[in-house]
């Protein structure tokens, strides 16, 4: 009866509640005043687009890093061009295909939504789909072939060696929960 | 001393042949010693494995000698280091190029090898010879290797006058830990992966005797991974100078590909322990995980995806990539030919069960690798199918491996609280009403503070769900321990105790909320700008003021070192001095930039030298980085609570489970029904 008296009586009285959410409410209490300490307001408007602009924008001669990572020179001067563009009213757009003229896309860090690059996008959430079939297909069969020898097992008398597995595990968190209440 | 080096040389490079013959003897040995059950055959084995230890030892030693004697006759010194080079440097030296890091593998690879074998052949002696055969074949792979095709002791005819030096970006404290943890990281987890194998070929797989071992060393391998992953973001953070910690570079996403398989075995395996169940998919997750170690290595050596991780280039990665072919297919094979001997002893009783969330978590983590492995390789891809060269760079695996990683952090969140087996709908309601009231009420608190991004509500909201479900069960616990006349302390203390395994578990989750929220914080509420300033100019960013005071240039033979002095105010209080710099190699014609970061647990005021100009002027980018510093807080609450958990205790009180287990066969059957909803 332990086990079951585990998960029917309440122990969720208002005390753990309150301790939970305090323990949680600090956390995010330093967050907030972590973020409330940034004024990105300071960061002039044209800043905050050349920062995210430059950091979807990859340096051509040192593959894999974006020019706001690299110290390159011309990542340097991809970064004052990005500056220029914008002080010249250029949409965040335009600015991306002026650089994929110049270098092709391989300057996006990342692929264009069309042609092959589609393929990039698509081909996850293809397999997130079959990820969440599987695992509920999966689950489903583990649970009838469950029941085929449960049923089996519930004619022989005395335990078997597949319910004394099972039933030692239930002991042993029963042992357990006995040594913690 | 340049003699004595000399004969140094010749002598490792005798022990590295005498260690490839030994160990391609005890692989066979092993495999005919455990088939013919032969105690002396194996013990032969056994005792030629852990000769190669000090063998490598020794020829480690060597290298290292003629590292620090200067001696450039060796053509992997003379690649490596020079003169100029601090000699305390030899030890990172040892393992920046190719040949040498292979060396350093198979040295760390013998080393833990031995400490497992001794432990595996007291504990699973059927399963031990096979997997020391396992573990031998992979020794001799990478011994071949040396010898045949990258032998950092081999000699030049005529020695060079000076070295061409280590790569500079290597000069940095974090190089002497995080290269060695990194790749003994990927080489550990063939340490699993042979426990399973052996237990697969003695045919023994069936009885679960290789879970308790298989899950310590996948933890041991999985934490390695772990603090490799970490040192190296903390590296990328302090020396890459662009105030960034993790870029979704190839070669990080090949050391975190493996990482992820071994995060989800590590779970998955106490299933097996538990419940008897998984077992297939246990064999699967420790193939697929050996499957990217190798990967990871491959990528690292000269694979086809360009990366700043360029050190160790070499044109033999396709050798690495033939060989994990080669392994994936016998495993595949060895598994296929065993498959009956994996069925499951238990049974899933329902889908809200602690097994069924363990199998959505696997499922979820090997689907982020997947991504990963689909985002780095799919401009090889893109390059073959129409010769456009594709870039897959951070934004890519922000937007489609983020949210998944919040759906783990959900099921992080409730998964522990689910029983095995089966929960009614009823409990498994009350169960979440706490969680699911605390994040809303964040969710809320979140709102009023003016807080509107929803990535950060979301996340904020999950990492509080995943905390409140951890002290609840805290507090539960040494409450009713504490009512019984322990004080709070003894009380915790006992508790964490009574479930290693569970509540180490519980701090390594701790761990990655503080990860978690370190990575969202920094995320979405950075600031950065670039400021032009000359000596004695004053701005401010946020609460930082800053004044530029000057710079200083040093000449050392290998580099020219710009330092820049600022002195920095928070608000009105004066918290010192900061020294950006910025060194230039003219040998390797590449700039490193150090930036200098004022760190606390709220944010790091983070400056970076960008450039020096004639006229005096000078270019900083200024960041502030709010609340990284839990991310390397994260890494010490993780190793502890990964140890915790590994930590034997109550091995007394097992045995009388063991007892109790027999004692209370029957009387269990009523337990057992009455928690039928």
């Amino acid at each position: 009866m332990r086990v079951s008296a585990l998960y029917q009586s309440n122990f969720f009285s208002s005390g753990l509640q309150l301790f939970a959410s305090f323990v949680v409410s600090t956390l995010i209490a330093i967050l907030i005043f972590a973020c409330n300490s940034i004024a990105m307001s300071e960061i002039s408007k044209e800043e905050q687009r050349a920062n995210s602009i430059n950091k979807i924008l990859m340096c051509p001669v040192c593959p894999g890093e974006s020019i706001d990572q690299s110290q390159n020179d011309l990542a340097i001067n991809m970064k004052e061009i990005v500056k220029q563009h914008i002080a010249g009213g250029k949409t965040d757009d335009q600015i991306l295909d002026y650089f994929v003229q110049k270098y092709g896309v391989v300057v996006l860090m990342e692929p264009p939504r069309e042609g092959l690059g589609i393929l990039v996008w698509t081909v996850p959430l293809a397999a997130f789909g079959v990820a969440v079939i599987s695992v509920l297909s999966s689950l489903y069969l583990m649970r009838r072939r469950g029941k085929g020898e449960a049923e089996a097992t519930e004619l022989s008398e005395g335990p078997t060696g597949n319910e004394k597995a099972f039933l030692a595990t239930v002991v042993e968190d029963a042992y357990e929960d006995e040594n913690i209440q | 001393m340049k003699i004595s080096s000399d004969f140094m040389v010749d002598i490792g490079q005798v022990a590295i042949i005498a260690a490839f013959s030994v160990t391609a003897y005890a692989s066979i040995m092993a495999f005919v010693g455990g088939m013919l059950k032969a105690r002396d055959v194996v013990a032969s084995a056994r005792w030629g494995f852990y000769s190669v230890a000090p063998l490598l030892i020794f020829s480690t030693g060597t290298l290292i000698y003629a590292f620090v004697t200067n001696d450039f006759s060796v053509k992997y010194v003379a690649e490596n280091s020079n003169l100029s080079m601090p000699r305390i440097y030899a030890w990172v030296a040892f393992y920046s190029g190719n040949a040498g890091s292979l060396l350093y593998i198979s040295l760390a690879f013998s080393i833990m090898g031995n400490i497992s074998l001794y432990v595996l052949s007291k504990k699973i002696p059927y399963t031990a010879p096979y997997a020391l055969g396992v573990m031998s074949l992979v020794q001799l792979f990478f011994l071949s290797v040396i010898l045949f095709m990258a032998n950092p002791l081999e000699r030049l005819i005529f020695a060079p006058v000076d070295g061409q030096g280590i790569n500079p970006l290597l000069i940095h404290f974090g190089m002497f830990i995080h290269p060695p943890f990194q790749m003994l990281g990927l080489i550990s987890v063939a340490i699993p992966f042979s426990v399973g194998m052996g237990a697969l070929l003695a045919g023994r797989a069936g009885r679960d005797e290789w879970v308790d071992q298989g899950r310590l060393w996948g933890m041991v391998s999985w934490l390695i991974l772990t603090i490799g992953l970490l040192l190296g973001a903390w590296w990328a953070y302090t020396i890459l100078g662009w105030g960034g910690y993790w870029a979704w570079d190839p070669v990080e996403n090949s050391a975190l590909m493996p990482w992820l398989a071994m995060t989800a075995f590590v779970h998955s395996v106490m299933v097996q322990k538990r419940r008897g169940m998984f077992r297939m998919w246990n064999m699967v997750l420790i193939i697929v995980s050996f499957t990217m170690a190798q990967l990871g290595m491959f990528i690292n050596r000269g694979g086809p995806v360009p990366s700043v991780h360029s050190f160790a280039e070499s044109t033999m990665g396709w050798v690495f990539l033939a060989v994990m072919g080669l392994t994936l297919f016998a495993s595949v094979l060895i598994f296929v030919s065993k498959y009956d001997s994996l069925q499951s002893k238990g049974r899933l009783e329902s889908f809200i069960s602690r097994e069924a969330a363990f199998l959505g978590q696997n499922i979820l983590f090997l689907l982020i690798a997947f991504v990963t492995l689909w985002g780095t390789v799919f401009p090889i891809f893109s390059q073959a199918v129409d010769e456009t060269t594709m870039t897959v760079g951070k934004p890519f695996f922000d937007k489609v491996n983020g949210p998944l990683m919040l759906l783990l952090i959900l099921l992080m969140g409730i998964a522990p609280q689910l029983p095995w087996r089966k929960v009614s709908w009823v409990s498994f309601r009350r169960m979440l009403r706490v969680p699911v009231s605390v994040a809303f009420l964040v969710c809320l608190l979140l709102l009023t503070l003016g807080i509107r991004q929803p990535w950060v509500l979301i996340s904020i909201s999950l990492f509080s769900t995943a905390l409140s479900g951890i002290f609840q069960e805290w507090v539960r616990g040494s409450r009713s321990l504490h009512r019984r006349g322990n004080n709070w302390a003894v009380a915790f203390f006992k508790l964490l105790g009574a479930n290693r395994p569970r509540y180490g578990g519980y701090i390594v989750h701790i761990a990655v909320v503080m990860l978690g929220v370190g990575i969202v914080a920094s995320t979405f509420f950075d600031a950065q700008k670039d400021v032009v300033m000359k000596p004695g100019d004053i701005q401010t960013l946020g609460k930082y003021t800053f004044k530029y005071v000057g710079v200083e240039e040093h000449i050392y033979p290998d580099r020219l070192e710009e330092i820049a002095t600022f002195q920095a105010w928070r608000g009105a209080k004066n918290v010192g001095l900061m020294y950006p710099k910025r060194s230039f190699y003219p040998e390797f014609r590449i700039s490193s930039t150090r930036g200098a970061i004022l760190t606390s647990p709220i944010e790091d005021f983070y400056l970076i030298p960008s450039e020096f100009r004639e006229d005096g002027q000078a270019v900083f980018r200024v960041l502030i980085n709010p609340m990284v510093w839990w991310m390397w807080a994260s890494g010490p609450v993780l190793i502890g609570g990964t140890l915790f958990s590994l930590s034997p205790g109550r091995k007394r009180k097992k045995r009388q489970t063991l007892k109790s287990r027999i004692a209370n066969l029957s009387s269990l059957r009523v337990v057992e029904t009455g928690q039928e909803p």
